[in-house]
């Protein structure tokens, strides 16, 4: 075993090349220096994308990766179990983007067991195949018959297929073995795509298991695209850790200081690594359930339900029809419940993104209500919106979008190419419908009074949907709903997240959201740490969003979080397990690297500063009624005290965060003319090879 | 108050004065739902342990004066809303028990088979 092997890696990348049906096997140790995730598959991704221009994910020359990280298979807190997917994605406006997305399950650390890191996907299959992975064993199968099929059937199917002794007991026969004892109870982990993947359309998920998918990107459009039905993985190996014990002494000193008391747990607890874990958002339609989790989670935050349906779904799949449903049913709550679980159940058996609904669904009754959107009208519709919150037009609308039919085929490339194509542009421009950024559906957090959302969505690629500064939002606003007692005052909060954020601020003015300082240096500079964060402890390490960043911690001494932490913090997983010996600095070092790395993908795709903007009704009108009670969030008055005040009916200023972006671009080594990447930069980043291919294209930035 | 006024206070709204309510799933998301009419609020604002009615009170009860047309209703509310004593869901609990209340009267008024 050579040392790679012994730190979390496993040692291969397998590059599925789909024009030709076959596959090459690329050493990790090549990509070792990429770490693992969104870092190792943007370095993938520029090696072996020929052409950096495209603008649209579905276009053949595109290249998928889907890539894991060291901690994942092992017992690091909740970061076993992700799995990060770049390449470029379709549907965010103007230009789909070099992007990302991440999907949980067991996918990770199958591909891991396996014997891969990574899995490159190029070329265009030249009919509809399905890829079976076994260790060492690859094959392509025709997958024409399993195309049309949903996903939970394309998977039972598939584990059918691969089970062909027919055993039944899900015990697979392993490749090359004679010996009639040589099986493995190892179920395989498939990701695969249902009918919307099939259709390329843009709101398409990919789906693992019951409710595990990757939506936003548009990857399973692009996965349609390709013809490429599905991956199963089964692996028979494990993973390596290099000082296993630093890991487990980790593991302990986490649990000792963080978790809850499940006996008498803290319903009011603040912070995010001791969250309890949760299900989905409307009431059960059972008790008997229990919490399910991601490869090595310590949360729990899904449930399997004795009524057979609704499994492992959560979040927004669950709440998007809910209220609907609530009132068609007249107030029957077990109904809402069974409606909005039975929904989500389908949504993700047609493998469509949830999230894409949740805005725009109001916004197609507004149309529906104005004589825009109906039967012979501008936008013809055999729905009948009178009907919204049934059981069956919710099955109906959902079937529009995941087999591209009726309206789903008119917004097929995204609601606002829709708009634009109806030319209902104003539409969007003044906030009816709420996408603000590369014409994506808001996520909840409205740019205007949650600033750092906003910015990093749009200095970015697509919505940042991470919850490090969020959560302050819900336990601050939470307390006030409920009427109890700030478990941590405005001023302490502040500092315990400023010491965290060291030393990109240096003092906690970052966190002060008034209006006259959203567009300050210290705004900046969290906006950086963010970003930077997220590239890496996020989306390369793989540390859920849902544990992590834990910057303030209510169940710990002097309520301070475990990020970055001496003992429990992020570098601590990583370094047990891949025996370096990085500070958690050095991380966000990294994350910076692939960042600007993305920068330079951006560039050669066509973007430029001009068109980093928000949404025009973000500048033009106050945050609407309807949205929170209050926004409430940190602030500092002249007299240097600090409260939590309310930020509604606030807008931005459009030529402040101009000013911002520029000296944004600037602090991140960015030309702030064009927003492109720098020789100097790039070369102080060891990114050197990336200059030739920009100045070839005209996309070199200009030195600071 | 006449069965004619009852009915009017009632009735459903066109759509441009329909109201957007906010629905909170703490502490994950909020989504919306359009209120149409009156007693859309008892469904609204009655409590729940996982979704709270997330509004702006104040503008609420300026919907049930300016659009419904319930000055009576509107008044009683913005009494309970600026009671600082109560918490934000107490008052709701105390605003779907007044406009529950409301609503059963005015059907009443406006006779028995009203819907």
């Amino acid at each position: 075993m050579d040392d790679i092997r012994k730190r979390g890696y496993s040692g291969n990348i397998l590059h599925l090349r789909l024009s030709t049906l076959d596959y090459e096997i690329i050493p990790t140790e090549k990509y070792v220096e990429w770490s693992g995730g969104n870092a190792l598959g943007t370095a993938l991704f520029w090696d072996y994308c020929e052409d950096k221009t495209i603008q649209d994910g579905r276009n053949e020359k595109n290249v998928l990766v889907i890539t894991t990280s060291p901690l994942n298979g092992t017992a690091a807190p909740s970061a076993g179990g992700r799995c990060e997917i770049v390449g470029v994605g379709c549907g965010t406006y103007p230009i789909g983007w070099f992007t990302r997305s991440n999907i949980g399950g067991r996918l990770s650390s199958q591909i891991k067991f396996a014997g891969y890191d990574a899995v490159v996907i190029s070329g265009k299959a030249p009919y509809p195949v399905w890829v079976e992975v076994k260790n060492s064993h690859i094959r392509y199968n025709d997958a024409r018959k399993l195309w049309g099929e949903k996903a939970r059937k394309t998977q039972l199917k598939i584990l059918s297929q691969l089970d062909t002794d027919n055993n039944g007991w899900g015990w697979q026969p392993l490749p090359g073995k004679k010996d009639e004892a040589s099986y493995t109870t190892q179920k395989p982990a498939i990701i695969c795509v249902g009918p919307a993947g099939e259709q390329q359309s843009v709101h398409a998920a990919l789906v693992h298991d019951a409710g595990n998918t990757s939506a936003q990107g548009g990857f399973a459009a692009v996965f349609g695209s390709k013809n490429l039905k599905a991956i199963s993985f089964l692996g028979t190996g494990g993973v390596k850790a290099t000082n296993p014990m630093d890991l487990v002494d980790a593991r302990f000193k986490v649990k000792e200081r963080y978790a809850f008391n499940p006996n008498n747990p803290d319903l009011y607890q603040w912070g995010r690594l001791s969250k309890p874990g949760g299900s989905n958002f409307v009431s059960s339609v059972t008790q008997n359930s229990r919490l399910q989790s991601c490869a090595g989670c310590i949360m729990g935050c899904r449930s399997r339900y004795d009524v057979g349906y609704g499994n492992e779904t959560k979040c927004q799949a669950t709440a998007w029809y809910a209220f609907f449903a609530l009132y068609y049913y007249k107030n029957d709550r077990q109904k809402m419940s069974e409606v909005a679980l039975k929904l989500a159940d389908y949504c993700n058996d047609v493998g469509i993104n949830t999230y894409t609904f949740a805005t725009s669904i109001h916004w197609l009754e507004r149309l529906w209500h104005k004589g825009i959107l109906g039967k012979n009208k501008k936008i013809h519709t055999e729905l009948n919106f009178d009907e919204l919150g049934s059981e069956k037009f919710g099955f109906e609308f959902v079937d529009a979008f995941a087999y591209k039919k009726d309206i789903g085929e008119f917004f097929a490339d995204g609601f606002v190419q829709g708009a634009i194509k109806a030319g209902l542009e104003d539409e969007w421009k003044q906030g009816y419908l709420h996408h603000p950024y590369w014409g994506i559906q808001e996520h909840g957090y409205d740019s205007r009074c949650e600033v750092e959302w906003g910015y990093a969505s749009i200095l970015t690629d697509r919505d940042i949907n991470s919850h490090d500064f969020n959560i302050m939002f819900w336990n601050v606003n939470l307390s006030m709903l409920h009427g109890t007692p700030y478990r941590i005052e405005a001023g302490k909060i502040v500092e315990l997240m400023a010491e965290k954020l060291k030393p990109y601020v240096d003092s906690p003015n970052c966190l002060n959201y008034a209006d006259d300082n959203i567009y300050s240096d210290d705004v900046l500079n969290l906006v950086r740490w963010y970003i930077h964060y997220n590239r890496f402890w996020k989306n390369t390490a793989q540390f859920c969003d849902l544990r992590w960043a834990d910057l303030y911690d209510t169940n710990a001494p002097g309520n301070v979080g475990a990020t970055a932490d001496e003992e429990v913090g992020e570098q601590v997983y990583w370094n047990a397990v891949t025996g370096e010996d990085i500070s958690f600095v050095d991380g966000l070092k990294k994350g910076h690297k692939t960042f600007i790395f993305q920068n330079a993908i951006w560039a050669l795709q066509g973007r430029h500063r001009d068109m980093v903007y928000l949404a025009d009704y973000i500048y033009e009108k106050p945050v609407e009624k309807g949205d929170f009670p209050f926004f409430l969030w940190p602030t500092k008055d002249e007299n240097g005290s600090w409260r939590y005040t309310d930020l509604m009916h606030r807008k931005l200023d459009r030529e402040k965060f101009d000013d911002f972006k520029t000296r944004f671009y600037k602090a991140e080594g960015l030309d702030p003319q064009t927003g492109w990447p720098t020789e100097k930069t790039l070369k102080e980043l060891g990114l050197d090879f990336v200059i030739d291919e920009l100045k070839k294209h005209n996309k070199l930035g200009k030195e600071v | 108050m006449t069965k004619e006024e009852a009915k009017h206070i009632l009735r459903e709204l066109d759509f441009d004065d329909w109201y957007m309510a906010g629905v909170m799933f703490p502490p994950k998301t909020v989504t919306k739902k359009r209120m149409r009419k009156l007693e859309d609020l008892t469904i609204f604002l009655e409590p729940n342990e996982k979704m709270f009615p997330s509004v702006q009170l104040k503008d609420l009860v300026e919907w049930i004066e300016n659009k419904i047309g319930d000055k009576q209703l509107a008044k009683t509310l913005k009494d309970i809303n600026n009671n600082t004593a109560l918490s934000y869901l107490q008052k709701c609990i105390e605003f779907h028990k007044t406009v529950t209340s409301r609503c059963k009267n005015l059907k009443e008024i406006a006779g028995e088979n009203y819907v």
